[in-house]
């Protein structure tokens, strides 16, 4: 590998493998056998529409669910309780909290625990603090997480999955409901990571802002692979002429006359 | 008022309502964690056909003291019935609520048989239903002390685990976490806090005990860590009261410290809504004060 080109990864072994994975929900199979790889350095998006089985993959790949039938390793050992200490994953947001309030470091030092490691280490106020530094949130450190707005909720599950200091992490659409600055700031962190040889495979309804970050796609339907390569750049509806969402700027008239424009990020 | 203090049962039934209101908080928290809070009454009356079965086999084993097993019985009764819950709960066999109701009425009904079938009437299981803490001997308080110190060392040694994998199962499945296993501790957890606090509120009212403390402590606090505390603080401080003013009233306790459970929330709840409607007039106040300077200083 030369540091010329980060994606070539011929001579390195891959962060996780799966091969033919299928997996069961309530005796329906929703994955007929699915096969991913990610290296190190690489940024993989798994895309496709409502429904085509992306979160159940991810599920399988950290462990939350198990498959059926296939198999997943993770750098060269089967996933189990000990390779997930090189794991950090970011659920959907939705699939976190509970009926007592915690503090934006409180679920960050969650992510310092582990199959060894039932207790807090030491320094876990201190991880925890840069972890949300990182993120751009150390401000909201005692606040009440419920209380906080989407972007800044991303924020902070992002830095729990970041605080283990993982080689592989994997995001299930870190962009839904995510404010702008919080979009810029999340794709920052994610493209920082992958620089420094992360492998990140990360689950998008559209690349948006994250664009730049993603070698390549792996596109579900129906819970099997479409499509493997280049990222489209719209799917569904989506691609249809007149379609194209990911503008180079955006003109919006204002009530005065005048117009308000932003850019998005090439 | 010293006379009182020396008294041996004051002791015993102090000791017992400090020991009671520092630990059911603290399980009561991961209840309330996983949206669970009635977890406990489900739990209380399987605890309850625990205790009916105990007496059951004392009066077979011809037992001197009948009741001599019904502590022993409640225990496995309760421990079983609260990892049956979770591994239905696990698995999806059936949801929450549902699971919940077959143990109150399953639980009841097979109490209230196995203690006739054992030759006793409901009225011996009245003491279980609504607590009797003036009955509680040495013996009763050692093992309340030996249940509270687990439960503490457990419950509060390992919050940071429980609260990662009730906060967020998925996660902590992800970080390599014994997820089955810590839910099982909960639910192990919940259990023994029933038995151990049936002495003192019975089990119609154990949840009381778990559930209000830390109802009342989430309104004032914002971290886990603290509400857990603030709670432990709170059950103490209703389970003191409670026994202490039954020393001077003939009052029943397990009722009296639920209902004092029940008014602090009232008062702290109602002081809470207050404060934030106040707080939203003065904001107003301000917004418009603005606006007013605003519009002075505009040009015309």
């Amino acid at each position: 590998m030369t540091a010329a080109d980060p994606y070539d990864h011929h001579d390195a072994s891959p962060a996780i493998t799966a091969r033919e994975v299928r997996v069961r929900l309530g005796g329906l199979e929703i994955l007929h056998g699915i096969d991913l790889d990610a290296y190190p350095g690489e940024a993989v998006a798994i895309m496709g529409g409502n429904g085509s089985g992306k979160s159940t993959l991810v599920r399988a790949l950290v462990g939350a669910l198990p498959a059926s039938a296939g198999s997943i390793s993770v750098f060269g050992s089967p996933r189990s309780r000990a390779t997930a200490a090189r794991i950090g994953y970011v659920p959907q947001r939705a699939s976190a909290g509970g009926g007592v309030t915690a503090t934006a470091r409180e679920v960050v030092q969650s992510g310092l625990l582990g199959a060894g490691q039932l207790l807090l280490p030491r320094d876990a106020k201190a991880r925890a603090l840069a972890a949300l530094d990182d993120l751009g949130v150390a401000n909201l450190e005692s606040r009440d997480i419920a209380s906080l707005s989407g972007g800044e909720q991303q924020r902070v599950l992002i830095a729990r999955a970041l605080v283990r200091d993982p080689d592989l992490l994997i995001l299930d659409e870190p962009m839904a409901g995510v404010d702008v600055p919080s979009q810029e700031a999340l794709s920052q962190a994610l493209t920082a990571r992958r620089d420094a040889g992360a492998s990140i495979i990360i689950v998008l309804h559209e690349l948006g802002v994250l664009a730049p970050l993603v070698h390549h796609a792996v596109v579900l339907e129906h819970g099997c692979v479409t499509h493997i390569g280049e990222p489209p750049r719209a799917l569904g509806v989506h691609a249809l002429p007149g379609h194209d969402h990911v503008h180079a700027h955006a003109d919006l008239p204002q009530p005065d006359g005048s117009t308000f424009s932003w850019e998005v990020r090439p | 008022m010293m006379d009182l203090l020396t008294d041996p049962l004051v002791q015993r039934m102090m000791i017992v309502a400090i020991l009671v209101g520092a630990t059911a908080p603290v399980v009561g928290t991961y209840l309330v964690q996983r949206r669970m809070s009635l977890l406990g009454d489900g739990i209380g009356h399987v605890a309850l056909a625990g205790v009916a079965a105990g007496w059951l086999a004392g009066s077979w084993a011809g037992l001197a003291q009948q009741d001599a097993l019904a502590i022993p019985g409640a225990i496995v009764f309760a421990v079983v019935g609260a990892v049956v819950i979770e591994r239905m709960r696990a698995r999806g066999i059936a949801a929450a609520d549902v699971i919940m109701a077959i143990m109150f009425y399953g639980g009841i009904a097979s109490g209230v048989l196995l203690i006739s079938a054992a030759g006793g009437s409901n009225a011996n299981l009245m003491g279980y239903l609504f607590g009797s803490i003036s009955t509680v001997g040495w013996t009763d308080v050692w093992t309340t002390a030996a249940l509270s110190i687990a439960i503490l060392v457990i419950g509060v040694g390992l919050r940071a685990s429980l609260f990662a994998v009730t906060h967020d199962q998925e996660f902590a499945h992800s970080v390599g976490l014994p997820v089955g296993a810590l839910n099982i501790v909960v639910a192990v957890l919940a259990a023994v806090t029933i038995t151990a606090s049936m002495r003192v509120v019975g089990v119609l009212l154990v949840s009381g005990v778990m559930i209000l403390p830390v109802a009342v402590s989430q309104i004032v606090t914002r971290s886990f860590s603290r509400t857990m505390a603030v709670a432990m603080a709170i059950g103490v401080g209703i389970c003191v009261t409670g026994v202490g003013v039954t020393l001077f009233h003939d009052l029943q306790p397990g009722a009296l410290i639920v209902v004092l459970g029940v008014l602090l929330y009232t008062v702290v709840a109602s002081s809470a809504g207050l404060a934030r409607h106040r707080r939203r007039q003065r904001d107003h106040a301000i917004h418009r004060l603005d606006d007013a300077s605003q519009t002075e200083g505009a040009p015309a």
